[in-house]
């Protein structure tokens, strides 16, 4: 038992105390045995010999609380209640959800069509006619085939006989009036030997002598009184035709109402039946039957414009190839046409930028000018699945300018208003349309990883007015017999779905051991249905090249193997540094204040362990555990959170009465990138109290784990890539059956290992210890007994512990005497 | 037998006057001058007697539209007349460049009949222009001039202003007559129509038709050739010169467009 001296715990005054621990220290019981380890799926479990013989999965395996949400949203009839589904790339969101959308659609009727046409008395303002589903597109036909009608119509009654004669009688009367009015006027001025003339600049008298007009000379020679007689009747001639002439305007202004109205009544009689006609089949929408009286009313006001058109401006009214005709203005833009649809749409928008969302209108170039009417309105996405379903992948619609804010205006308005970008950024200048809003009646669903979810819903205080239901998409299902029964008929339908070749039961237990591995847990599978039928797909195409009638293992590890392959360069080339002491990490022999640790790089969708040499030197100081890596901000926060621990967990534990007087550097070695994430602070106390205890650690081991301040070892991510990364270092250097991993014993449920570290522990050539305890793993590193605190508050001498604690007494000691003695000095100085 | 290819025209000679558009003139004559493939010689009359009329002190000029009454200065019916010429030049120049044909321009200052007649004694198919405004008898006047002053080799196509080429081509029974109103006919995408003042006139038209290109019919017209069927109109009058006299009082009445002939 340990010796306590009266003036407190003095590590150095404590008695031998091996045998109290001899007992207890057993490193080796802590090694786990291939049993712990080697959690595979049985082929010989399953009833079935290929997927061939499995049925499709009655529901999606491990995503009920997601896939009630969706039915929820689905059945919410009410504003706002819209979809978010969120969870990982992979998991099958999208193809869950248009599963659950389509059979819905299904039972919900084909909804309403909006058809664009002109407003007469507003043309920059479309008007939207709402009509029943497969009406838009009978609607359309049939004012194409009255645009071509009217022409035809409005020609034939224009130039038949009846009109034209109408039309002469008026023009003539005019004409006569006009005729006969200079008639009186020119008569008398022929009377006088005068001559009314037309001139460039109007009508002219001039006095007329053997039928040619009279020079000024010659005037000049006449007598005076026949001069002034010549001035006087033209003076009064002029007078005459003037009074004639101010009363054309009036004339030619009776003539152009009575024209007008002759027109009026004449296009009436041409069009009245092409409109009778269409307004009989649309009787039972009054809002398209006012349209087409406003057509009607619209061509007979117009007819004048349309006989004074030239050709080219009516032209050909069925093609687009010369440009609108006058006669375009009646044609339908249908936006939608469900005819062909029997059920509500599901539309997927995969570009959602503001234009595809609302629509767009379209220009056309005139005269070098940009134009537009109603027949250049475009749908988006939004028509598109009006009635209906609307999906968007969050992180695109976000990703494009005002998309955003114009989905939320939309739902909050209900209504879809298109607009341009420009004119939604205020830049505007030139005259656009603004056609009528179409009422909306969506359900939208936004699919995308949970950050944006919370983030919107942090920063966005609209977005739970319109996104109301989340559905939160589960990244890994139970390995229950119910869920995995679920899970190996989705493999059976993915197999089905990508018409690939069966896979017999040894390769869905290999599909269920790398889900297993991808979930880094061997009670989960990984939902990442993506990637799983990615590997599917790539061990399909092995199998076939290798003539198998079934998919089987070989090829699922085959697969696997060859994609770690391809994306293993990186790998490869740090393990190359190592075995070429490029990168120094020991696989044998002892040092003191030196340990593997073990790191996790990801490198895209690639991941790969590798151990880190981490060293620790310490002194006389003050308490500081100096972490290099902070130092050089190559730390990040959780690491130096783990490195802080570590000062509380020696002060508590082996320094509780005297002030922790320690100066220790921490670094990991050849680090040249960020290090990050506290799955390195048990090895580096384990590192520390080497250095304290002065015991060298075997360095035949890696270890990983983060610890709390009471010493306790918790688990960490990643386990299987870094126990197989020191592996291939040890297997590349040459097993010696004393290599091995410490691991936290939380994470040994997670451990899927590859076979090939499988194969080397059943061998007993290298070894996986789960430890609960800094004590437990620093019996493994050094071979020494921890050492148990006694009721004294020391440990036995000789232990690890017993050792950390003499010597941190030690520095508190010294440091007191180093201090009294600079007092004495300062005391000296001053006296 | 009629044949259209015994017509040669070697240059189309076009007198523009001051109160005529000349975009309308000179678009007949080019497209005549191209159907003929010949060369185009544009005229614009500077009318004399419009510039004695704005020489004399006291006249003035009446607005058209208004009636305004408005002084009438010499320089400004002076610059009028040379706008015109100048609108005229740049319209012949147009239009010829259109169709590739060679083309000359000139001012002829005269009394517009003078004018007329001046280029009618050159070789060429003379256009000119007609009014009914003016004096009464100024049209006979015109047709009667031409007749005595224009040499019998050359055709002369009377143009009424403002008037489009508008129903159908009517010729006299004559073989040469024919002839030109088939080519025009043809020109214009007008029918044909033939007046016989006789059942013998008739006869011989049908023998004279049997060459005709275009679809044409024959309407008996009494011997002064006045009296016409009430339905009956005219877009333009092919008059054989010598038939002149029986015909104005016609070309009178339908107020049309009038071709008078060369002598063969």
């Amino acid at each position: 038992m340990a010796e306590v001296t009266q003036s407190g715990n003095d590590p150095t005054k404590t008695k031998q105390a091996g045998s109290a621990v001899s007992g207890r220290f057993d490193p080796d019981r802590l090694k786990l045995l291939l049993s712990d380890i080697s959690h595979r799926n049985d082929p010989a479990e399953f009833d079935f010999e290929t997927t061939d013989d499995l049925t499709d999965p009655d529901a999606v395996p491990g995503q009920q609380r997601a896939v009630d949400a969706i039915a929820f949203a689905l059945a919410m009839e009410r504003p706002g209640y819209n979809l978010f589904a969120i969870g990982s790339e992979g998991l099958g969101k999208r193809r869950i959800i248009e599963g659950f959308l389509h059979e819905k659609a299904k039972a919900r009727t084909v909804p309403r069509e909006y058809c664009y046409v002109n407003n007469f008395s507003e043309p920059h303002k479309p008007i939207v006619l709402p009509v029943p589903a497969g009406r838009g597109s009978a609607l359309k036909d049939a004012m194409a085939r009255f645009v071509v009608d009217v022409k035809a119509a409005l020609t034939a009654a224009f130039t038949g006989e009846e009109y034209r004669t109408a039309a002469q009688v008026i023009e003539g009367e005019v004409a006569h009036r006009q005729s006969e009015a200079i008639k009186t006027v020119k008569d008398e001025a022929e009377k006088r030997g005068i001559a009314l003339l037309r001139t460039p600049l109007g009508f002219g008298l001039a006095s007329v002598r053997d039928g040619k007009t009279i020079s000024p000379q010659e005037f000049q020679e006449l007598p005076e009184d026949e001069q002034q007689k010549i001035k006087d009747d033209t003076e009064e001639l002029e007078q005459k035709l003037q009074a004639a002439l101010q009363k054309m305007p009036v004339l030619i202004s009776e003539a152009r109402e009575k024209t007008k109205a002759l027109n009026e009544k004449t296009a009436r009689f041409a069009v009245e039946h092409l409109i009778d006609t269409i307004k009989a089949m649309f009787e039972d929408l009054s809002e398209v039957v006012a349209y087409l009286e406003n057509v009607e009313g619209d061509v007979v006001s117009n007819a004048e414009t349309f006989l004074a058109a030239p050709e080219e401006a009516l032209g050909d009214t069925s093609t687009w190839s010369e440009g609108p005709t006058l006669f375009w203005r009646y044609r339908v833009n249908l936006l939608i046409d469900h005819s062909e649809n029997g059920k509500a749409p599901v539309v997927f928008e995969d570009e959602p930028t503001f234009e595809r969302l609302l629509g767009r209108i379209e220009h056309r170039s005139e005269r070098g000018t940009l134009v537009t009417d109603f027949n250049l309105i475009r749908p988006g996405s939004l028509h598109k699945a009006n009635g209906g379903y609307l999906l968007i992948d969050v992180l695109r619609l976000l990703r494009h300018p005002l998309a955003w804010d114009a989905l939320k205006r939309v739902l909050e308005a209900g209504e879809i208003r298109i607009e341009t970008l420009a004119s939604a950024l205020g830049f505007t200048s030139t005259t656009t349309l603004e056609p009528e809003p179409v009422p909306l009646d969506v359900k939208v669903v936004l699919i995308g990883e949970r950050i944006f979810y919370y983030l919107l819903s942090t920063y966005d205080p609209d977005f739970r007015n319109h996104f109301k239901v989340l559905a939160d998409f589960e990244e890994a299902v139970e390995h229950g017999d119910d869920e995995r029964q679920m899970f190996v008929q989705s493999i059976a339908a993915l197999a089905r779905r990508e018409k690939l070749n069966p896979f017999d039961r040894s390769a869905v237990a290999a599909l269920l051991d790398d889900a297993a591995r991808h979930a880094d847990d061997t009670r989960k599978l990984s939902a990442d249905f993506e990637r799983l039928c990615d590997l599917m797909r790539e061990a399909d195409f092995i199998a076939s090249r290798n003539s198998h009638e079934a998919v089987c293992a070989a090829d699922i590890k085959a697969a696997r193997a060859a994609e770690l392959k391809r994306k293993s360069r990186i790998s490869e080339r740090l393990q190359e540094a190592m075995e070429r002491q490029l990168i120094l990490i020991d696989t044998e022999g002892e040092r003191v204040g030196q340990v593997n640790g073990l790191s996790v790089f990801q490198l895209g969708d690639m991941s790969f362990g590798k151990p880190s040499r981490i060293t620790a030197r310490v002194s006389l100081g003050r308490g500081d555990v100096v972490d290099i890596e902070r130092e050089v901000e190559l730390g990040g926060p959780i690491h130096s959170k783990g490195v802080l621990i570590l000062s509380g967990y020696l002060r508590a534990r082996y320094a509780p009465h005297h002030p922790l007087s320690l100066a220790a550097s921490l670094v990991f070695e050849q680090s040249y990138g960020g290090v990050e994430g506290d799955s390195a602070s048990a090895a580096e106390l384990f590192t520390l109290l080497s250095a304290l205890a002065d015991m060298p650690i075997r360095q035949s081991l890696a270890v990983t784990g983060s610890v709390n301040q009471h010493g306790e070892i918790q688990v960490i991510g990643g386990v299987n890539e870094k126990i197989e990364g020191f592996f291939d270092l040890c297997a590349a250097r040459g097993l010696t059956g004393g290599q091995g991993v410490l691991i936290p014993a939380g994470n040994v449920q997670h451990l899927v290992l590859d076979d090939r570290v499988l194969v080397a522990v059943e061998a007993e050539k290298f070894h996986i210890y789960g430890i609960n305890s800094i004590d437990e793993g620093i019996e493994i590193l050094t071979g020494q007994p921890a050492g148990q605190l006694d009721e004294a508050g020391l440990f036995p001498q000789g232990t690890v512990n017993g050792r950390v604690q003499a010597r941190l007494f030690d520095f508190a000691q010294r440091r007191r005497a180093f201090a009294r003695a600079m007092a004495d000095d300062e005391g000296d100085k001053s006296s | 037998m009629t044949d259209r290819t015994a017509i040669l025209i070697e240059r189309v000679l076009v007198a523009v006057r001051p109160m005529d558009r000349p975009d309308e003139v000179v678009d007949i004559a080019t497209r005549l001058a191209a159907s003929f493939g010949a060369e185009l010689s544009g005229h614009f009359v500077k009318d004399r007697d419009l510039i004695n009329l704005a020489a004399l002190s006291f006249t003035r000029r009446i607005d058209v539209k208004t009636g305004a009454l408005e002084p009438l200065e010499p320089e400004m019916m002076e610059r009028a007349l040379a706008v015109h010429a100048g609108a005229t030049k740049k319209a012949l120049a147009a239009r010829a460049a259109a169709r590739r044909l060679q083309w000359s321009f000139e001012t002829i200052t005269a009394p517009v009949l003078d004018a007329v007649a001046q280029l009618c004694r050159k070789q060429g198919l003379v256009i000119a222009t007609l009014d009914g405004d003016g004096h009464p008898r100024m049209l006979e006047r015109q047709l009667a001039e031409l007749v005595g002053s224009v040499p019998a080799a050359s055709p002369v196509f009377l143009l009424r202003t403002g008037q489009p080429i508008h129903g159908p081509v009517v010729a006299t029974a004559d073989e040469r007559a024919l002839a030109y109103a088939d080519r025009l006919a043809e020109e214009f995408g007008q029918p044909l129509v033939v007046l016989a003042r006789s059942k013998a006139e008739q006869a011989r038209v049908v023998e004279q038709a049997v060459g005709l290109t275009t679809p044409h019919r024959i309407e008996l017209v009494t011997a002064d050739g006045t009296k016409l069927p009430h339905a009956f109109a005219c877009g333009l009058l092919v008059i054989a010169r010598h038939d002149i006299a029986d015909y104005a009082g016609l070309a009178e009445q339908t107020g049309c467009h009038i071709f008078i002939t060369d002598e063969a």
